[in-house]
């Protein structure tokens, strides 16, 4: 599109990749039809209660008024701005505490001798990514009840028991330590293909050359992986407005919902607990978080960029 | 090469552009008018849509009751069942693919919801000429419940009882050990407790995390039920509890028995089964989790009887028995010995089963089905076969003319509730109360608890609604609200309260909605 020399045309580039067009294909279509067609309903945000089910779409559509009232309802509540804070707080924390871990951990099993032993803790820490949340939170209330080992534990060291699951203080460090647990082995697989696709021959360069383990590890590893290491923390920060809600509903209660509430919860409260037609007001908090999310995704790609030339795109 | 694939990219946009179209077209337009001049004899297979039923819908097609059903109304039916989460979601799809179900049994909130967007046929004429046994059979009242500006748009199924079942159930065994006798007032449940905290070493009263209204406490203050009729300054009205006159000295009252110790600190995490664990563990010595008081429903006596037999509190024999030496039931607190006393008494609906709009058509067999299934006179019994089965291979009659069951064979009876589309209103609590029969213990907690019900019980008003617009939309955003401010006041207390009930009346929408219930009470209630 730029009129430079060096640089081709839209045209040049088809006239030249085009054989290579055939291949995208399946997933433009996929992204049409699953990604960009549904995009027209954000427009049921606008809309005062389209009656769906009694009418074709386009004619319930027209039916019903264009509206602001559900953009108005999300930003005149006073504890949506908590929530929102709620939010960033808990997936900020996932990302600090949480993210390199599986990095560790990848490398911790990749340099395990033992192929036989690696494969049998890759299989554990893999398991509990497969256990739905009710079931976790069920294993971990008891964990952390009032009668639970850790409470055993704090009570023989002279500690006054604590409901931890009631404390508002404590909600957002076990929302991190229950995420851990159950994800930190899942994440690890990308950075564990990564490190096996590392030529070899760097290694033995580097005994050759005298360097220990942790040298190995700092001077080749981690910088290989570099590149994906720098896309999953892409990806990961274009979930930053999602704080996990199927593990934070379950979590929640009470007394905690002051600290731990994220969006997706109180939405869920908002329109959905109601059994109701209403989904006017969760389009419309999808397409706010869909909006933020975005401008996160760039700005993480434009500073990685900046700072160590990669990028998503 | 280049050809061929330009003509698939062709097709393949093609296709995509036709999916999206079809999607959104195909709304039935006809057909949403009733045929009253149908040929019952000549009858149509008719598709049921239920809620979840606990069971696979394999199970629930082949099940005993369905097969009866067949033989006695002559309609060959297939049940389908919406999941167990979600159910509104999918219901939501359903009616939007037109999926042709004769008949939908709806919870009563997902029939306004569906009335109000007007998905549902008006029955009103149709009833009289298909199903003349039901309209003698329910009664006024419970029409009102699905009438909308003088239609009826579905048939109503009254809870098979109206029952005081919120008791607090008291282990009995203790306090005999403690010398305690049962507590009439306040002041002597909190000596109770008192007592029973420092014999267990742990606290003695416990509920679960669903519990925002213990029945018992709050009847000392005058509040009885969710939404009930009060008295101030001379003038009668409707109110949510939250807003009740005396809602704030009940919390204060709790949150004292919780600062004091009295109260299980777990409460706002229990599930039913820690709460029963805990009840149950308190018969049995050694340290752990302990109460001697339990806020539950009538209907956990069972599980608490099987938990103590499990845990050889009882022996089996004990067990198929009554225990009165080990539990007793209170259901009212009061503010004083002298003070009359309430207690709330449920009621309600629990189903309503309505007819989608796109399969008006064929209401009439429909109709025609669930009114061969109400029938219940000397000659043909159907309603008494469904729910009790034959007598003297499933049931038979007490010396006081009570029906009693015939176990093991009764068991078959226990899904039958999943296959009734509106009861009898005439028979059915006789009926039912075979149910409680069936475990001693539970039978006396509920006749403890039933008695001078007609004098002592409260209805939640709320149980008897039709639709009505702005209620039904806060309706459960008021209650949930309700429920979690009061986990966070019993550990806090009433400091907030004032913030919490403006944002209660404002924001969810209290306000609006008792104004709409009051309108209806005013204009229409008649009991």
């Amino acid at each position: 599109m730029s009129s430079r020399k060096n640089k081709l045309t839209l045209v040049d580039k088809t006239k030249k990749y085009k054989s290579l067009i055939p291949f995208v294909i399946p997933a433009v279509l996929f992204a049409l039809v699953f990604s960009y067609l549904p995009m027209v309903g954000i427009l049921i945000a606008f809309k005062d209660h389209p009656n769906f089910l009694r009418y074709e779409v386009f004619e319930a559509f027209s039916k019903s008024k264009w509206t602001l009232a559900n953009f108005e309802k999300l930003f005149s509540d006073p504890d949506i701005l908590k929530y929102i804070g709620n939010t960033l707080i808990i997936s900020v924390m996932k990302i600090v505490i949480l993210f390199p871990l599986p990095v560790i951990l990848a490398v911790m099993i990749t340099e395990l001798r033992s192929k036989k032993f690696s494969k049998l803790v890759q299989g554990l820490v893999f398991l509990p990514h497969f256990f739905s949340w009710v079931v976790i939170v069920g294993i971990f209330n008891n964990i952390f009840g009032m009668y639970g080992p850790i409470n055993n534990i704090g009570s023989a060291l002279g500690m006054d028991p604590v409901h931890f699951m009631g404390e508002p203080g404590w909600v957002r460090w076990l929302v991190v330590i229950l995420s851990g647990w159950k994800e930190i082995g899942y994440s690890s697989i990308a950075y564990i293909a990564a490190i096996m696709s590392i030529d070899p021959a760097l290694y033995e360069a580097a005994k050759i050359d005298g360097a220990g383990k942790f040298k190995q590890i700092w001077k080749i590893t981690i910088p290989s992986i570099m590149p994906t290491i720098i896309v999953m923390l892409i990806i990961r920060i274009g979930y930053l407005m999602d704080a996990g809600f199927e593990q934070v509903y379950a979590m929640l209660n009470p007394n905690t919902l002051e600290t731990g509430e994220i969006i997706g919860t109180y939405v869920y409260r908002l329109g959905f607990l109601a059994g109701s037609t209403d989904y006017g007001l969760s389009t419309a908090v999808g397409l706010f978080n869909g909006v933020i999310s975005l401008l996160l995704i760039l700005g993480a790609n434009y500073i990685s960029k900046k700072k160590t030339g990669n990028g998503v795109w | 090469m280049k050809k061929i694939l330009s003509v698939l990219l062709l097709i393949a946009m093609l296709l995509t552009g036709t999916v999206a179209l079809t999607a959104c077209g195909n709304k039935n337009s006809g057909g949403d008018e009733i045929n009253m001049d149908i040929d019952l004899s000549q009858k149509i297979d008719l598709k049921v849509l239920i809620p979840y039923s606990g069971k696979s819908i394999e199970e629930v097609n082949s099940n005993t009751n369905a097969k009866l059903i067949e033989e006695l109304t002559g309609y060959k039916v297939t049940y389908t069942q919406l999941p167990a989460s979600d159910a509104s979601g999918t219901l939501n799809t359903e009616f939007m693919s037109e999926t042709p179900y004769n008949l939908i049994k709806l919870t009563k909130d997902q029939f306004s919801d569906l009335v109000k967007d007007d998905l549902l046929v008006d029955i009103t004429d149709a009833l009289e000429k298909f199903a003349p046994d039901i309209l003698a059979n329910i009664s006024e009242e419970s029409w009102e419940v699905v009438t909308v500006d003088g239609r009826i748009y579905g048939i109503p199924e009254r809870a098979s009882s109206d029952n005081i079942e919120n008791p607090i159930v008291l282990n009995y065994d203790l306090m005999m050990q403690l010398n305690l006798d049962v507590p009439e007032t306040l002041e002597e449940f909190e000596a109770v407790l008192k007592a029973m905290t420092e014999e267990l070493g742990a606290p003695a009263l416990t509920f679960d995390k669903y519990t925002p209204l213990i029945h018992t406490v709050s009847a000392a203050f005058g509040i009885h039920s969710f939404w009930q009729e009060y008295e101030i300054d001379g003038k009668k009205e409707v109110r949510f509890y939250m807003n009740a006159p005396r809602y704030e000295e009940y919390i204060a009252y709790m949150n004292s028995l919780y600062n004091k110790g009295y109260i299980d600190v777990e409460v706002s995490t229990n599930d039913a089964s820690n709460a029963v664990n805990r009840f149950v563990n308190g018969f049995k010595g050694g340290s752990g989790a302990k109460a001697g008081a339990y806020a539950c429903s009538l209907w956990t006596v069972s599980s608490i009887v099987t938990s103590l037999q499990s845990n050889d509190v009882i022996s089996k024999e004990e067990a198929a028995g009554e225990l009165d030496d080990y539990l007793c039931y209170l259901r009212a607190l009061k503010e004083n010995a002298d003070a009359p006393e309430k207690v709330y008494r449920s009621s309600g609906y629990s189903y309503v089963t309505a007819i989608p709009f796109y399969m008006a058509e064929n209401a009439g067999y429909a109709l025609d089905w669930m009114n061969s299934k109400i029938k219940d006179t000397e000659g043909e019994d159907n309603f008494r076969q469904i729910v009790l089965g034959e007598e003297g291979t499933h049931w038979q009659k007490t010396s006081e003319g009570g029906y009693m069951p015939i176990n093991p064979a009764f068991a078959e009876k226990d899904d039958a509730h999943i296959f009734l589309n509106g009861t009898n209103e005439n028979k059915y609590t006789d009926y039912w109360l075979a149910r409680v029969r069936k475990q001693p213990e539970l039978f006396r907690a509920w006749s403890e608890l039933m008695e001078d019900a007609d004098e002592v019980g409260v209805y939640n008003l709320a149980d008897f609604t039709p639709p009505l617009g702005d209620y039904n939309v806060y309706r459960s955003s008021v209650e949930e609200y309700a429920q979690t401010q009061f986990y966070i006041m019993l550990k806090e207390g009433t400091g907030n309260l004032s913030t919490i009930l403006n944002q209660l009346n404002n924001a969810k929408g209290c306000a609006k909605a008792t104004e709409d219930i009051n309108n209806w009470y005013k204009d229409s209630y008649k009991k």
